[in-house]
Order: structure tokens, then C-alpha cells, then sequence
């Protein structure tokens, strides 16, 4: 299979990757740069993280570079905060699903992990993937964190993810580990949606 | 004026200054002075990313996260920034 792969900077994102690869799948990988709500070293380290992946594959990981940070302003500034990582995630796999039409991928890849964090719990995950048609591969959903940074020490990208870097800035102190889908869609239409996939788009870079 | 500069986590590659004492901002108008003294100001709602020599996020309770690894840096910034949204605090240390 063919698969976009969402690689931030951390630890579960490359090991849901690697086990895609290491099925014999093909990974492009997909980098959000959430600046200004983090440094850059978080895109420092998509790019050694798909050097050390490339390894673990038989075709060339091409990495996707799109901007996120006018995004998560519009939803900061228009939408309820609380829901702020389920409308980022949300508006991710929109992102990944137009790349994946665009590149002949059948599924979206992600290091999610159920419960790890607030857009990770059941109710968050079932609202986002609404946003989608295409397939969502959760290699890492049942995994515990010691065993996705086992694998991660074993395949090498463990170093890489654990060096410094600056986490979000813009996620809420209180984010919703509960979203219903018809208060998410309310909330959606405060923001152009459309628009912002488009601008995304076009700022995208490709390496 | 009493501010704590903390290192968010160990690998973290910034740094994180909260007040002492409850704080409260008006961020429309904290944008409005620190553009007034050269600081390029992006208004994300409910915070404000900063940027001068090292850029930093402002959020309304005066949190701040510093993006240096220098804390002499991080704090000169702060304590620049405080001083000039809460001048009634006093002086910065």
C-alpha cells in the first residue's frame, strides 16, 4: 500500500511509521510546522527522523512540509479553545487526505495511542476521523509508552525525538478529552475551513 | 515585581516565566505597547507570540515560554517584557 505518514518531531510518529514500512508498505511522510507555536527544531527533526526511516525503506520517503500556524491562529481566535487539539487534528487529516488523492496514497498514518493524550481518547478520535474520508492506520493504538520507546531505541529514532525542542505553546489548559461531532461542525463554521486547507496547501513544501 | 523563570521539562529548548501574584491581561492592549516599543506582535487570540532579539509566547495569566536555551537571555527578555506591560508592578528582577 501507498501511505501518508503524519511524522511530528516525537517519539510514536516514526514507530507507527517504521511498522507500516516494515510491512512492505511505502511511506511518504508528513510534517506539520506548527510555528510560531513552537521552534524549529521540531522540523529539524521530521527531516533526520525520515533520514533514519529511509533506512527501513525501499523506496524514497519524500517528505511534506506544510505550515500550520496561521491555522491554529484562525481556530485560536474564532472557535472554543477547548477543543483546539481536536480542530488541529481535524484539520490535519483534511490536509492528508488532499496530499494522499493528489499522490495516489490509500490510507493516512498516525502515531496516535489511545489515551496517551486529550485528542487521543475514544470520543476525540471518533469526531476527528469525521472529518475524513480516507482511511486513518493506527499501528500504535493499543501500544503503552515504554513499548513505543522500545521500538524507538531499537530502530534509532529515539535520540532523534528526545532532543530538545519547544512542545505547543497554543494547545488550551484545559483541552476536551470529550467532543461531540455537531459542536465541533458548529464551531468549524466560524473558520474558513476550505480556505485554510487551500492556503496550507499552497505554502506546502515537498524535499 | 517577582517573576520565576522554570525550565518546562528536561529537553525542553525553552523556558517557561510565571508571576507571582495573579495577573490578568488585557492582550489587546499588551499587543498595543510592546508594538509601540518595536516588538513584532501576532495576536493569536488568546495569547501573543513576541518577537524582538528572541521571540517569546504571551499568554493573558503573564505566562510566558521563551524560545532560548540561554537563560540569561530568557530572563533579560522577560524582565523587559514585564516591565513594560506591567510598569505599576515595578521593578523586574
Amino acid at each position: 500500500m501507498k501511505l501518508i505518514s503524519l511524522l511530528s518531531g516525537g517519539i510514536d510518529s516514526p514507530v507507527a511509521t517504521y511498522l507500516m514500512l516494515r510491512r512492505g508498505d511505502q511511506c511518504l511522510a508528513l510534517h506539520f510546522d506548527n510555528q510560531p507555536f513552537t521552534d524549529e527544531s521540531q522540523l529539524g527533526k521530521a527531516k533526520d527522523l525520515v533520514r533514519c526511516l529511509q533506512e527501513y525503506s525501499s523506496e524514497r520517503i519524500p517528505l511534506y512540509i506544510v505550515p500550520h500556524g496561521k491555522t491554529q491562529i484562525e481556530f485560536a481566535r474564532n472557535a472554543i479553545r477547548r477543543f483546539g487539539c481536536v480542530f488541529c487534528r481535524r484539520m490535519m487529516f483534511r490536509i492528508g487526505e488532499r496530499i494522499a488523492r493528489r499522490e495516489g496514497c490509500e490510507a493516512l498514518v498516525t502515531g496516535e495511542s489511545l489515551g496517551q493524550v486529550a485528542s487521543q481518547t475514544l470520543p476525540n478520535i471518533v469526531v476527528e476521523e469525521e472529518a475524513v474520508d480516507i482511511p486513518i492506520l493506527r499501528p500504535l493504538i493499543g501500544f503503552d509508552k515504554l513499548e513505543i520507546e522500545r521500538i524507538a531505541k531499537e530502530i534509532g529514532t529515539y535520540e532523534i525525538s528526545i532532543r530538545p525542542g519547544l512542545c505547543c505553546t497554543i494547545v488550551p489548559d484545559r483541552p476536551a478529552t470529550v467532543s461531540g461531532i455537531e459542536r465541533i461542525r458548529e464551531e468549524e463554521m466560524k473558520v474558513g475551513v476550505e480556505e485554510l486547507v487551500e492556503n496550507a496547501l499552497a505554502e506546502m513544501e515537498v524535499q | 515585581m517577582t517573576f520565576y523563570l522554570l525550565e518546562p521539562c528536561r529537553t525542553s529548548a525553552g523556558f517557561m516565566s510565571t508571576l507571582k501574584g495573579e495577573v490578568r491581561l488585557d492582550l489587546g492592549r499588551t499587543a498595543s505597547l510592546l508594538r509601540d516599543a518595536d516588538y513584532e506582535v501576532t495576536d493569536a487570540g488568546p495569547l501573543l507570540v513576541v518577537k524582538k532579539e528572541v521571540e517569546l509566547t504571551l499568554y493573558r495569566n503573564g505566562k510566558t515560554i521563551v524560545k532560548t536555551n540561554d537563560r540569561e537571555e530568557a530572563e533579560r527578555s522577560v524582565s523587559e517584557i514585564y516591565s513594560l506591560i506591567l510598569p505599576e508592578r515595578g521593578e523586574t528582577r
